[in-house]
């Protein structure tokens, strides 16, 4: 069965706000660049498309239909996959093992600036009998979820604050890094708490963008110009939609996806066969639990690495060069492809200022966000 | 797509099953996601532990007001701790979803793979059209407020020009596909109609009248796929796929043309392609294509090559697309006749499939002489379509 590599990569426009382009001419541009990036025409050598997209983050009641132009695949198969970008790529993944196709496009975008109002999208989510009256801003279960977390191993707020350190001083070495700062530790603790334990530093921003993957099997790679990154496991899971039915703090489905991904990759001992990581930080503190569901630390015990440095950009594990969402913003479903081309400029020795040597393994986790239990993990190495 | 294809995993359909379709259907959306996919299960004999992966399919998320609807319809389909995911081509996602499911299996990757697709259009108050009004290009469409409706009368109105095709032939499909319904347990639409009915019913937006479409329906249906290793320890009669293909054509469908289906033409070729089938006319013992409206089923068999460019309405007129036909179309009584829970609908053709070729569609078995059979559906902007090709035995 044939290997599958990450050949071609784009991306374009991260930041705040591109009111300047539609969200069609973003993907265009991000298109354009991956193509470019290994030296293929979509009309002619590209199989089969992907996108990752969902209905109310577009306005658009079967966003679907604005896809193929774009990305040149008029005429082309093409599918949505409605779902975090991670779970389109195990599926450009999967299409590609078949054999019958030799190279498939994944495609996600963020054009997060046309949202009026995020908290009653991200309440619609909800379940409609039992969930939704409370007339809150949904991220109230982050607030619990953060809450139970501390009590529950015995930390405090001072770790939460650490990763909002890190990450917004790593992203300023990033030009996608739209919401670095030179934040220090003293101005995160002053800072007033919005969703009790959390302050306005420990939740990322939203950011536009727009992310284009290619991926080949590997007799196509061969024949490319390009530096392939393979994706050695990939794995994801869901439990169950509602709150109601899961323990918050306890993420049963990233577990299960990351040891799904470990599986295929055949990787026993995480924190030595990984080099580095890219876990979804949307909320501070979840850096922790993703860290731990990746098994790079013992469950509840990723704050001891943390406060050791480990997870810096210079420690012996770094989580989050990039900047994660909390210095880059959070794209919406496109985050886990976006961390793929993170990891990806990484794995090739490309990512200018931000690179750390000697990489070879790396792990990426991605989540739904607070509604939802949908979790991926993907392994990518520069090695064969 | 390579040249010389070899598919290592053959993919079987293990077990089907369908909820009723009806309006205003007292379950939630989870509740019906569970109806069929109980069915399903039952009929393949597993348990749900047994499944490894689950696929979802289902159109706009407005339609249930749910956003995120994918995560909402897991619990439904039992996938706990298991890799779920949804899969969205406007109309065309039911056979999308088991095409999806035949991509997890023919990998290698999963053995055991559950399909589900659902749909709840009558919590859209007043009317589920209103969906509709934001499907448009906000620029540059929206403006002008179309419904879907419009735009097929449009393609309905060019198909009859540049053919020279009559309103009595188009009916015809109405009156087939609905008297096909009485047969199936779960129609919501069938009747006995006659031509002069459909003519009569109320005109809508001209040629459109109120018989020559499919009505809003709540329902799910579920297929559970297997790979070839493990196929026959659960039936001594699974259904091969051996054919997929799905295409999207561009967003302007103003600057298409609307009279042929192109793209349904690329989707059959590639699914064709791989299932090695040269004379679709002859080698295809019948056929579940899309049928929303009636002149619809026409143009998909004409894109599909059943038929010659503007002769399909000639042979519904001879009566070659009976049950008791040549080339039976829609035995199942198709939208028209079941009802269009839009993703659902499109998974019942490939339950129908599954069903016709075990012999276990009882009132409404056709005759099977080669064992091939195809699905079809078809969504968007007029602009996409998802084939599926099977085989009994």
């Amino acid at each position: 069965m044939t290997e599958v590599a990450i050949v071609g990569i784009g991306c374009y426009g991260f930041m705040p706000n591109t009111n300047f382009i539609s969200f069609r001419e973003g993907m265009f541009e991000a298109a354009v660049r991956a193509y470019n990036d290994c030296g293929i025409d979509p009309r002619k050598d590209v199989d089969s498309f992907i996108s990752c997209e969902e209905d109310f983050w577009v306005g658009i009641s079967i966003c679907n239909e604005f896809t193929p132009d774009q990305l040149g695949a008029v005429l082309k198969p093409i599918v949505t996959v409605a779902s975090e970008s991670l779970i389109g790529l195990a599926s450009a993944y999967m299409q590609i093992k078949t054999g019958v196709f030799d190279v498939v496009v994944v495609e996600s975008h963020s054009k997060a600036s046309n949202i009026l109002s995020y908290p009653k999208i991200l309440e619609l989510a909800l379940d409609p009998l039992y969930e939704r009256h409370l007339g809150v801003h949904p991220y109230y279960l982050a607030s619990l979820e953060a809450k139970y977390y501390m009590n529950k191993y015995g930390i405090d707020y001072s770790y939460f604050a650490k990763i909002v350190e890190k990450n917004k001083n790593n992203g300023l070495l990033n030009p996608r890094g739209n919401f670095a700062s030179k934040i220090n530790y003293e101005d995160i603790i002053k800072k007033e708490k919005i969703f009790d334990p959390l302050t306005i530093y420990d939740i990322a921003n939203l950011t536009d963008g727009f992310i284009v993957l290619v991926l080949a099997s590997k007799e196509i790679t061969e024949k490319l110009d390009c530096k392939p990154i393979w994706i050695k496991g990939i794995g994801y899971s869901t439990e169950s939609s509602s709150f109601l039915y899961r323990e918050l703090p306890e993420i049963r489905s990233a577990y299960d996806a990351a040891e799904r991904a470990y599986k295929m990759a055949k990787i026993t001992n995480p924190r030595r066969q990984i080099d580095f990581a890219e876990v979804d930080d949307r909320f501070s503190y979840r850096e922790l639990m993703h860290i731990e569901a990746l098994k790079i630390c013992k469950k509840g015990e990723a704050y001891k690495d943390l406060e050791i440095g480990s997870f810096n950009r210079e420690g012996d594990f770094p989580v989050n060069v990039s900047g994660g969402y909390l210095a880059c913003g959070l794209p919406l479903d496109a985050g886990g492809i976006w961390r793929v081309y993170e990891t990806v400029l990484q794995l090739r020795g490309e990512a200018g200022q931000m690179q750390i040597k000697d990489v070879k393994n790396a792990a990426i986790l991605s989540w739904r966000g607070i509604n939802s239990s949908t979790y991926a993990v993907v392994v990518l190495s520069n090695e064969n | 797509m390579k040249t010389n294809i070899n598919i290592k995993n053959r993919v079987a359909i293990i077990g089907a099953g369908m909820t009723l379709f009806r309006r205003k259907l007292k379950e939630t959306p989870q509740e019906i996601t569970f109806g069929a996919v109980k069915m399903a299960l039952e009929s393949a004999g597993l348990e749900s532990k047994d499944i490894e992966a689950v696929v979802i399919g289902s159109a706009p998320d407005a339609f249930d007001g749910i956003h995120e609807k994918g995560e909402h319809l897991a619990d439904g389909a039992l996938s706990y701790l298991k890799p779920t995911k949804r899969v969205f081509v406007g109309g065309a996602t039911g056979v999308m979803a088991a095409i999806s499911g035949w991509w997890h299996v023919a990998s290698g990757l999963y053995d055991l793979v559950l399909v589900v697709a659902e749909e709840k259009m009558s919590n859209a108050r007043p009317h589920p059209q209103a969906v509709f009004l934001h499907i448009w290009d906000p620029i540059l469409e929206k403006p002008l407020n179309p419904n879907l409706i419009w735009i097929f009368a449009m393609e309905m109105h060019r198909y009859m020009y540049k053919y020279n095709i009559k309103k009595e032939d188009i009916a015809l499909v109405t009156v087939k596909n609905k008297r096909n319904a009485l047969d199936h347990p779960a129609a919501r639409d069938a009747a006995n109609v006659t031509v002069e009915d459909v003519l009569n019913s109320e005109v809508l937006v001209w040629p459109v009248q109120r018989l020559d479409i499919s009505s809003v329906t709540d329902g799910a249906a579920a297929i559970v796929l297997a790979s070839e290793k493990i196929a026959r320890k659960f039936t001594d009669s699974p259904v091969w796929i051996e054919g997929v293909g799905w295409t999207l054509d561009s967003t302007h469908w103003t600057c298409r043309e609307l009279a042929y289906p192109l793209y349904l033409e690329y989707a059959g070729n590639m699914a064709y392609k791989i299932a090695g089938i040269s004379n679709p006319r002859k080698q295809l013992d019948f056929a579940e294509v899309y049928d929303p409206f009636n002149y619809k089923e026409l143009h998909h068999m004409e894109g599909l090559k059943l038929a010659d460019k503007g002769k399909a309405p000639e042979l519904t007129r001879e009566g070659v697309t009976q049950r008791d036909g040549d080339l039976p179309i829609c035995p199942s009584g198709g939208l028209l006749g079941v009802g269009n829970p839009i993703a659902a609908a499109g998974l019942m053709k490939v339950c129908e499939l599954f069903w016709q070729l075990r012999y276990e569609a009882g009132k409404r078995q056709v005759r099977i002489k080669n064992g091939y059979a195809l699905a079809q559906a078809w969504g968007d902007l007029m602009q996409v379509s998802t084939v599926i090709i099977a085989k009994g035995g």
